[in-house]
């Protein structure tokens, strides 16, 4: 197996070769990658026609907007605070069953069962940050990451000790029945999928006008931008620090509602998308909204198409393809498809 | 994200569903099963009978260090270790036992098992005991680390205070330890795994497993699906990347030879897929006739999910682990699907489901659980309860031969159980019961028998049922489908397995 | 102020030294004897194996900088190709170890090569990448690897006639693999700390600190970088046919994220970019787990409800956080400030140029004012004791 492994990176090597000497035209790179997708289109429906070509397409779409809705939730807490939290999930589950807790055991409507989820788990990811992240220094990472972990293994543990690990069904507000679907391209879409979409979709779009429009969004991204500087103007960092936490908790319970109804809520669920979660995030660059989508999107189309038309991929290799990808992406653009390059300074 | 890791070696969640497994209508006598009538080995008597059975089989009258059993089965303890103390563990108060499963970590849901366990050995101990003396039973938490379960092992044996190790949960954790329990003549009974191995009476006369095996259990599916498709069918499989998934599909392939059956697709997910829904695409492109649902847990109800809402209508066969109606297929309800159509092979009876409210076991279950401050909704505690009631029979019965209760015996009596399978009333569960109840929970017409090298596997039979319903907002219930199917004592042991070329 | 000072090599600091290290040396070699049951002694044998494991992802994060989140593969490398060679091909547990860390280096240079370019969080995910790939390799190939029911090797480690151990005795045989272990880790242990302080040690020291004036100062990167990779991913391969050494029994699921994450989480408990931490951290991972996991009965409200069991795992949790902030720097960096109460090491003026002394003094400070209170910078690498 090892030799497996090194097959793997080291054609990823030889192909950031290639690619880097693309890499001066952006034009040339986005036409090549155009070229290739559509002659894979191509062959893919003159292989196995239109259905099932459409019917991947629209499995990988869900599966890239689940992997975005927690992706954005993990880039919010890189630009608040440099670390990569691994207690995302776990918080985004707690949330979750919150949700659930209120729509299904106390009555409370759906949406806005998810709303009231969302502000509790804003208030705790504010005061995670306020007890646990703030006393330490920003620029020391691995102490961060340790308390994210400790949380992580916590907060799991926790919802597992109250209630315990059957899978339960998510309600969610899109028609979800044998039935609701219609057909696009002849193959089925389903009205829970497309609202997976949308949600994704119009989350985005808000968070995007938030941190664009708003005074909280602009100094918000200041400070992720240059702590000292925000400071000098005035900005305080703090607070703004608490209300990215805050804004991530509740972006990540809003994706845990979005994805319980397909995965089924337990106690470990978000961490089965975690992982492929982070990888959006990256290849998108982690400092971008809009990248953490375009990311899940990829991750999540390759998954599909490459382990379902690639025999020698296939379904065992499909997520370790999606990973390798990733690489080559890193190693061509080493800040993600639309991370900001970090100047550093001697 | 630790989590999702570690989940994937959750193969085994097998256990989770067992009892689940059952459920059905009607218990019609008209059921065919071809039980193997064994002899009458020492006990078929249900546990503590007053009067104690022809003492047939234990301690050797003249060679003190033989115990003899069925289907010549025999323990010779003189080539234990030479400090080895046959009546360790077991005093006229207390008989120590000691179990290892993951109660923290990912798959600490199987935890459960061991407080049902401890329920029924509480009520045991409540009403008398084995012979007076108490099941002292310790549940050390693995996180389903092989290297944590055989730290635990090691500390069991050499604290020399547990008479014997009893549903240790996991393929790999009980590889990892078989070897030294065989060594130190430490019984290792009930195993919370169906893998063949643990019918490998040669080499490990000391380890001794309980559920069906995947393998039998997928080659009862292809009989039953020859009765649907006499002509034969084209195979598509769904099937979980580890071994528990890989067995089931070792035991397709075996059973499809030189039939009419053919496998047109066959798709892994790891443990760590947020969903299955490539996978069914993928299967659904074949059109094939048949899915089997190779996997376990939320994977199932997922499968199930993506078949209902999809064009592919297939017949649809799943593992007998997601059989709990109140764990897997509830959460369809609320979805809005139900998963009717889903076939699965029995051996247990549910205890969520509305055709058992009167069977004895299935009411004892739910009063003494509810007594104890349990959900008796909650089916791992049943399947608790069932590996707690095999444990107290064998201690049972291990009483009664030639010799008393000891640890050999306890191995004996492991390898001689017998069983039948009958509707009985609560008191015939008391640990006291009368001397014809039979077996709780299995399904009606199996049978659960032991018998040394001829037979290493405890049940090896079942009967295809289909979920049915009638109203999309409530759980339905199994319907029977097929004849029941018993390979008692087909398999033998091991050596049968290996010579089948599927070890 | 401290209680004692000792002033350099002078024979007082001499015999502080040499009485530090005895102490040290006689607690580990008796721990057998303490420990007496075998399963007690495997579980320092694990401690052992861990923080070899520790020391070789502390060289490419602890002192190259390099957050790597999938050690647990050269870890799962070295078990397996060790247990591969022991098992099915009769070679001597010393080679087979010694052919795992050259596969495992071989790796480990191919996935630095990556590293070249990435950095930081964007790397840490790669590697956590590879973390995730692992087992699911081990069990693609399950004809040579056994797959997800682990793998076996007849051949175990027994005592020899000499020890004066019983190869009967699980006790002996338990301690006699303890000590076979405490000389591997010695060896590794020794060489690392050498490599540390050697000119390429420097070198890579330099380039966490700053890259590009580590380049400008002529540091090759690309050859330290992946160098870096592969020695560490070497380390930790000897620390997986440590692993077999202890148990010549595998399975994937023990070489997953799960131990890489564990590894990362000694490290920073244990003290970064200190070699003594890689000792305490590998404790701390083998015994707070038993520790949470045998005390699950603290919270009484929970005592005998169903499932509580899972409370190890919270009590873990929040023995992370609270450890992190009270040691923030690990338990080396909390044991020096303990130290530096009583005991207190001043440079012996004696034997020092003034002139010397002084510019050592001023490099001393101006390290301190340039750089940010990191766990990174604040320990020097240099002064592994």
């Amino acid at each position: 197996m090892p030799t497996n492994l090194s097959d793997e990176i080291s054609t990823t090597i030889s192909a950031s070769a290639v690619l880097k000497g693309l890499r001066k035209s952006k034009y040339t790179i986005w036409a090549l990658f155009g070229v290739v997708i559509a002659l894979f289109s191509l062959y893919a429906i003159v292989t196995d026609g239109f259905e099932l070509f459409f019917t991947r397409l629209y499995d990988g779409l869900t599966n890239g907007f689940i992997y975005s809705a927690m992706a954005i939730a993990l880039v919010l807490i890189y630009k608040a605070t440099g670390v990569i939290n691994f207690a995302q999930g776990s918080m985004a589950m707690l949330g979750t069953f919150v949700a659930y807790v209120l729509i299904v055991e106390q009555g409370v409507p759906t949406l806005l069962g998810i709303l009231i989820a969302m502000a509790l788990s804003a208030l705790f990811g504010a005061g995670i940050e306020r007890v646990l992240i703030r006393p330490f220094d920003p620029t020391n990472h691995l102490p961060i990451t340790i308390i994210t972990l400790g949380l992580f293994l916590g907060i799991n543990a926790f919802a597992g000790l109250i209630w315990l690990y059957d899978p339960r069904a998510f309600p969610t507000p899109f028609p979800s029945g044998a039935d609701d679907y219609f057909e696009l391209f002849g193959a089925r879409l389903r009205y829970d999928r497309l609202g997976i979409w949308i949600m994704v979709g119009l989350m985005f779009v808000l968070l995007t006008l938030l941190l664009r429009k708003t005074k909280a969004g602009l100094a918000f991204r200041s400070v992720s931008s240059s702590i000292e500087s925000s400071r000098l103007v005035g900005i305080n960092v703090g607070r703004t620090l608490q209300f990215g936490w805050a804004l991530a908790a509740a972006v990540g319970t809003l994706a845990g509602c979005l994805i319980a109804n397909t995965t089924l809520l337990e106690p470990n669920f978000m961490n089965r998308v975690l992982i492929f979660s982070f990888a959006a995030a990256t290849l998108g660059g982690l400092d971008s909204i809009g990248g953490a989508v375009v990311g899940g999107l990829i991750v999540a189309l390759v998954e599909t198409m490459a382990g379902g038309y690639i025999d020698v991929i296939g379904s065992e290799l499909a997520a370790t393809t999606a990973l390798a990808v990733i690489v080559v992406v890193l190693v061509v653009r080493p800040n993600g498809l639309y991370g900001s390059k970090r100047i550093e300074r001697v | 994200m630790r989590r999702t890791t570690v989940i994937k070696a959750s193969g085994l969640i097998v256990t989770l569903g067992i009892i689940g497994a059952a459920c059905g209508g009607s218990s019609d006598s008209g059921s065919k099963a071809t039980t193997t009538t064994a002899k009458p080995a020492g006990t078929t008597a249900a546990p503590g009978t007053t009067a104690a059975p022809a003492a047939k089989y234990g301690q050797d009258a003249t060679n003190k260090n033989l115990y003899k059993g069925p289907g010549n089965f025999e323990i010779d303890l003189s080539k234990c270790p030479s400090d080895y103390n046959p009546a360790q563990g077991i005093t006229a108060t207390e008989i120590n036992l000691f179990g290892s499963l993951p109660k923290s970590g990912p798959l600490a849901g199987f935890g459960l098992l061991a407080d049902g366990m401890q329920s029924y050995f509480n009520y045991v101990n409540d009403n008398g005991g084995v012979g007076g003396a108490k099941i002292k039973f310790e549940a050390k938490d693995d996180k389903y680390d092989p290297k944590l379960t055989k730290t635990n092992a090691t500390e069991a044996i050499q604290a020399k205070k547990y008479a014997a190790g009893v549903t240790i949960l996991g393929t790999p954790n009980n590889l990892g330890i078989w070897d030294d329990m065989n060594k130190e003549c430490m019984p290792e009974l009930l195993n919370g795994t169906g893998a063949a191995q643990w019918g490998d009476v040669k080499a490990h006369p000391w380890t001794s497993g309980m559920q069906i095996d995947y393998f039998t259990e997928a080659s009862l599916w292809i009989e039953w699906l020859k009765t649907k498709f006499p002509s034969g069918a084209k195979i598509a499989e769904l099937t979980y990347n580890n071994d528990f998934g890989k067995s089931y599909a070792k035991g397709v392939k075996n059973a499809v030879k030189g039939t009419g059956f053919t496998v047109a697709g066959s798709q892994l997910h790891e443990a760590t897929a947020p969903n299955v829904t490539n996978q069914i695409t993928t299967l659904a492109a074949t059109g094939a006739d048949v899915l089997l649902i190779e996997t376990t847990g939320v994977f199932c109800t997922q499968a199930m999910a993506e078949i209902e809402k999809g064009a592919w209508k297939p017949t649809v066969v799943m593992s007998a682990t997601c059989g709990s109606l109140g764990q897997f297929f509830k959460p369809l309800i609320d979805q809005g699907l139900t998963g009717k159509g889903t076939n699965i092979i029995q051996t247990f009876k549910d205890v969520n489901d509305p055709a058992y409210v009167d069977d004895g076991f299935v009411k004892l279950f739910k009063e003494t659980a509810t007594k104890q401050g349990l959900d008796p909704k909650q089916s791992t505690y049943a399947t608790g309860w069932i590996f707690a009631w095999y444990m107290n029979k064998i201690l049972q019965d291990a009483a009664a031969l030639n010799g008393g209760l000891n640890r050999a015996n306890i191995m004996i009596a492991a390898r001689s159980l017998q069983a039948k399978a009958g509707n009985s009333g609560a008191d015939c569960y008391l640990p006291k019961g009368g001397a014809d109840c039979a077996m709780p929970f299995l399904l009606n017409g199996l049978t659960g028998n032991m018998s040394g090298f001829d037979d290493a596997y405890l049940t090896e039979g079942g009967q295809m049922a289909e979920y049915t319903v009638t109203d999309p907002k409530a759980l339905g219930s199994f319907k029977k489908v097929g004849e029941l199917l018993n390979l008692e004592g087909k398999l033998k042991n091991y050596d049968t397995v290996i010579a089948a070329g599927n070890g | 102020m401290a209680l004692v000072t000792l002033t350099e090599r002078t024979v007082a600091h001499r015999v502080y030294q040499v009485a530090a290290w005895a102490l040290f040396t006689i607690v580990v070699l008796s721990i057998p004897s303490y420990a007496g049951l075998d399963a007690e002694i495997g579980r320092w044998s694990d401690v052992i194996c861990y923080a070899v494991a520790i020391l070789g992802l502390n060289l490419v994060t602890g002192y190259s900088g390099q957050i790597s989140l999938g050690h647990s593969a050269f870890v799962g490398i070295g078990a397996y190709v060790t247990i591969i060679l022991v098992g099915d091909h009769d070679w001597s547990y010393f080679t087979a170890i010694v052919a795992g860390a050259v596969i495992a280096f071989g790796v480990g240079l191919l996935i630095g090569l990556p590293a070249l370019r990435i950095r930081g969080l964007y790397l840490a995910v790669v590697t956590l990448s590879v973390a995730v790939v692992f087992p699911q390799l081990v069990q693609k190939f399950e004809s040579i690897t056994g797959g997800d029911n682990g793998k076996k090797a007849a051949a175990e480690l027994l005592p020899p006639s000499w020890t004066g151990l019983d190869s009967r005795n699980r006790n002996d045989i338990a301690a006699y693999k303890y000590y076979l272990l405490i000389g591997v880790a010695g060896i590794m242990f020794l060489l690392v700390r050498n490599l540390i302080r050697s000119r390429p040690g420097r070198a890579i020291v330099a380039i966490r600190d700053n890259q590009t004036s580590a380049a400008v100062s002529g540091v090759d990167l690309r050859l330290y970088k992946t160098l870096t990779f592969g020695v560490s991913a070497a380390v930790g391969a000897i620390a997986g046919g440590m692993f077999v050494m202890r148990e010549p029994f595998i399975a994937p699921s023990q070489f997953g994220l799960d131990l890489a994450i564990f590894l990362v989480v000694g490290l920073v408990l244990g003290g970064v970019a200190t070699l003594p931490g890689a000792i305490p951290g590998a404790i701390i991972l083998v015994f707070a787990r038993k520790l949470t996991t045998d005390h699950t009965d603290i919270i009484p409200w929970l005592d005998g409800r169903p499932g509580a069991g899972a409370i190890a795992d919270v009590l873990f949790g929040v023995g992370l956080i609270v450890f992190v902030f009270v040691l923030p720097g690990g338990v080396i960096d909390g044991f020096r400030r303990l130290r530096g109460l009583i005991v207190r090491v001043v440079p012996n003026p004696a034997w020092l140029p003034a002139a010397a002394a002084a510019a050592a003094a001023a490099s001393t400070q101006a390290v301190g004012s340039v750089e940010p209170v990191t766990v990174t910078s604040t320990t020097v690498p240099a002064e592994g004791t």
